[in-house]
């Protein structure tokens, strides 16, 4: 087969490909990059962290659905720091954009978490304003129009 | 051996011998047999089936310890006599084996004979009634459990149970735990 150059830029960010795993299916990539090279990937979205480790919702976590299914993991994840100081190490050792993927408590945990995770130089970050498993996910909109006037 | 529980068992049964398919496994870890001494196995339902592969490799032989819920509707028992695995079964509808759930006859062969090992595969209700019934037996337990799964290695963590106070990857870090370990209140 012959080279196609898949190559796309968003946001002034290059990937060689647009192939992004989304969040929350793809941990932190050390699972699947058991099984493949992950510098195939154009980028991925890491789990989604917040300002602590957070142990996530009890089980069941998972229901089938007549057109595929539904999830309540409850943001189970190790914690910015953690994931700075083990994970992102780690997912560098591959050629791929790394998108960080935050979620907050308080307008402050987005700002001091966005701060740490530049710091350490992720490529993107995503910011799940949006979360329906958790209580303080964002979903409300009281938050969001306090969160805007900020 | 395999139960149709929904689109992809329905699927595989429909395969016809010869075909190929393609399968990525095995995953996660299995049951520890013990260096020596008797195992003691016990199934419930569609969980019997890797038992029999257990007590095929157990070292100085095993009994097995299965429920049902109707006589009818057992499975391997004769699979169990070929191999020479004395079995003590229980159903719900009393047709096979001592009426009621297998829990009972756990008691019974914990009491009669001594185990080097106690290996459980079934519904959760069965394995938390098995976990009661073996503690305090000082015969650790390995329950295999069972919860609904997406990725099946370890990267979606939508199958998580509580296991010595932290959500631990059933379809990763198990399926196999000890079970005075699980938390089976969560």
């Amino acid at each position: 087969m012959s080279k196609v150059d898949m190559q796309v830029n968003f946001a002034g960010i290059s990937m060689k490909n647009p192939i992004i795993v989304a969040s929350g299916t793809y941990g932190f990539g050390r699972e699947f990059g058991q099984f493949y090279d992950l510098s195939q990937l154009g980028g991925i979205s890491c789990k989604g962290l917040t300002f602590t480790p957070r142990e996530g919702n009890p089980p069941p976590r998972v229901a089938e659905t007549p057109m595929g299914m539904l999830n309540s993991v409850g943001l189970q994840n190790p914690g910015v720091d953690e994931f700075i100081a083990t994970e992102l190490p780690e997912l560098r050792r591959h050629d791929l954009c790394v998108i960080a993927n935050i979620s907050g408590n308080t307008p402050e945990e987005y700002a001091i978490m966005s701060e740490k995770l530049s710091r350490a130089g992720v490529d993107m970050i995503e910011v799940n304003v949006s979360c329906p498993n958790v209580k303080c996910g964002g979903s409300s909109t009281a938050w969001c129009r306090s969160w805007r006037r900020r | 051996m395999f139960q149709v529980r929904g689109t992809g068992t329905k699927w595989l049964a429909e395969r016809k011998a010869g075909e190929v398919l393609d399968v990525l496994g095995p995953l996660g870890n299995g049951f520890q047999l013990p260096a020596s001494g008797k195992v003691l196995l016990i199934g419930g339902g569609i969980g019997t089936a890797p038992l029999l592969f257990a007590a095929k490799s157990a070292p100085e032989g095993a009994v097995a310890a299965l429920g049902f819920r109707t006589g009818a509707g057992a499975i391997l028992m004769e699979d169990f006599a070929k191999a020479g695995i004395p079995v003590e079964a229980a159903s719900e509808d009393g047709s096979l084996g001592v009426p009621g759930t297998v829990d009972q006859v756990v008691r019974r062969c914990l009491q009669k004979g001594r185990y080097a090992a106690v290996l459980a595969c079934g519904p959760t209700p069965m394995l938390r009634a098995v976990s009661r019934v073996t503690a305090g037996e000082g015969t650790p337990c390995q329950v295999s459990l069972e919860e609904r799964m997406a990725c099946g290695i370890g990267a979606c963590l939508t199958c998580s149970c509580k296991v010595n106070r932290h959500y631990r990857r059933v379809c990763k870090d198990g399926p196999v735990f000890l079970s005075e370990e699980v938390e089976w209140d969560e």
